[in-house]
């Protein structure tokens, strides 16, 4: 299986740093400082 | 000569650029806290960008690029690693955290951080030298890296590149400190992601899309769209585990967390941080491609300066080649504040109890930049054996010192003061040992180095002397 003629195994490194910056906005959404 | 002019213009703005930033940053710089730490006062952005400008040197762009042609795009694996380990997690983790406990003990290095901490003058003295060695061998490669593309991209000679950068580097970072550090990194970073996604385009606009370029890098190998296809597993896991994980002890970048003004910043700085490590992924992608382009290169250091020359004009050239020396100087910039900080604060000030008043340190300061900036310089122009061969090993011996005390200082209640000692001796010793004897097993010294230095903090403070429960309060305890 691929995706644009690269194998999924090396476009998963594509996806998982979508997935990181997903991620990091999301708990920068729900990050709550303690004490502030 | 047309060409030589647009690269002259083009280079003459950016370098004016860093002069006035660090001028104005010199007004702001009042005091030894502005000059090291901006006076805990920098903002999300400036903090998560000057991150990935200082995580990024033009080594990482032009070996980058050389990984990928070698090895094809399997290496997208090691910025996919970065973005995750060396961002993210790394944010995570140790970001609030960190700039909560160091504001609460003020302390504003990474090696007051773990004397305060372990109440240690021996952390303090030791991993200040280890520092101060390390990073200056570690910016002797830095100076070499951008001598060698001015000589390389634009045909001045390798010690005018060298002269012309380092010297106003110098300027700006004594005159201006952390805050010129910052800026200017934060501007760097900017240059550096116009010109590496500029390249990108152009390199697949000439091999007609990426469908393409990975249908005909598959018919020259295979291996070389595959993972881990031409490399291997233990090389490729082991590579980006050093360029992700080795982060998390790496002084120049965990500095960025104790200056963020708020803790609130870290909402916005995580996620743009994260988001501008993702540039990482770029060098070895236009690197894979460029093999279709050039099917053979007597060194692969070329692929990406061949590849700008191939498929950009002289303006776009001249883009990229701000954009590699954008990121020699702003890591070259941060780390030569963290070795000033090392000797005058932590050795100096701290560990040989120097007492002098804070506008004379914030003078020393100043001086002792120029003076580690022109020895740095000295070495670059004909660096010994020994020193090229120590650059390699700089990070995986500051990182296997410093990583795990550091980590286990934010959250480990139950490490002792002989664990912390223990692990910052075996690990200094095991990557340096693992070093000399040439990497048996072909193993990086990093791996090694980490492995010894966790074992011995965990298993020592199994068995030694605990700190006192007021000690740690004052530690961990939130007002």
């Amino acid at each position: 299986m691929s995706i644009l003629n690269i194998p999924i195994i090396t476009f998963s490194a594509i996806i998982l740093s979508v997935i990181c910056v997903i991620f990091a906005f999301v708990w920068g959404l729900l990050y709550r400082p303690k004490d502030e | 000569m047309n060409n030589m002019l647009i690269y002259a213009v083009v280079i003459i703005l950016y370098l004016l650029l860093l002069l006035v930033i660090g001028v104005i940053s010199g007004r702001k710089t009042k005091d030894t806290s502005d000059f090291y730490l901006g006076g805990r006062n920098i903002g999300p952005w400036v903090t998560s960008l000057s991150y990935v400008a200082a995580y990024f040197s033009s080594v990482v762009i032009i070996g980058g690029g050389a990984f990928g042609w070698l090895y094809g795009m399997s290496t997208l694996w090691i910025g996919a690693i970065n973005v995750l380990l060396g961002t993210t997690v790394c944010w995570i983790i140790l970001g609030p955290r960190m700039r909560e406990i160091t504001h609460r003990l003020n302390v504003i290095t990474i090696p007051e951080f773990l004397k305060r901490r372990y109440d240690s003058n021996f952390a303090l003295i030791f991993s200040s030298l280890v520092i101060a060695i390390f990073l200056i061998v570690y910016n002797v490669s830095m100076l070499k890296g951008m001598g060698h593309i001015f000589e390389g991209l634009i045909g001045v000679s390798y010690i005018y590149g060298l002269l012309i950068s380092s010297v106003i580097i110098l300027f700006y970072v004594s005159i201006g400190g952390y805050i010129a550090v910052v800026w200017t990194s934060f501007i760097q970073a900017w240059i550096m992601g116009i010109g590496l996604i500029t390249l990108t385009i152009f390199t697949l606009k000439s091999v007609g899309g990426i469908s393409n370029a990975a249908f005909n890098l598959s018919v020259i190998n295979k291996g070389y769209v595959d993972t881990p296809g031409v490399w291997n597993w233990q090389g490729l896991i082991s590579y980006a585990l050093i360029v992700s994980f080795g982060v998390w002890g790496m002084p120049q970048l965990l500095v960025r967390f104790y200056s963020i003004k708020k803790l609130s910043f870290f909402k916005i700085g995580t996620p743009v941080a994260a988001l501008g490590t993702c540039l990482a992924l770029l060098p070895y992608f236009n690197g894979a491609i460029s093999r279709i382009l050039f099917p053979s290169l007597k060194n692969p250091d070329l692929a990406i300066p061949m590849l700008v020359k191939s498929v950009l004009n002289p303006v776009g050239s001249s883009i990229f080649l701000a954009a590699v020396l954008a990121a020699g100087m702003s890591t070259f910039s941060s780390v030569l504040i963290i070795i000033t900080g090392s000797i005058i604060k932590d050795f100096l000030k701290e560990g040989l109890k120097l007492n002098y008043d804070d506008k004379r340190m914030l003078t020393m300061s100043k001086i002792t930049t120029l003076i580690v900036g022109i020895i740095s310089i000295i070495i670059a122009i004909k660096p010994p054996a020994l020193v090229l061969a120590l650059t390699a090993f700089s990070w995986a011996i500051i990182s296997s010192t410093t990583l795990w005390p550091v980590l286990f200082g934010l959250y480990a209640r139950w490490v002792t003061k002989a664990g912390v000692i223990s692990s910052m001796i075996g690990g200094f010793l095991v990557a340096l040992i693992w070093m000399v004897l040439k990497q048996p097993f072909k193993v990086h010294g990093f791996i090694p180095g980490i492995v010894i230095s966790f074992m011995l903090i965990t298993l020592i403070s199994l068995f030694t002397k605990k700190y006192g429960k007021e000690f740690l309060e004052a530690i961990y305890h939130k007002k």
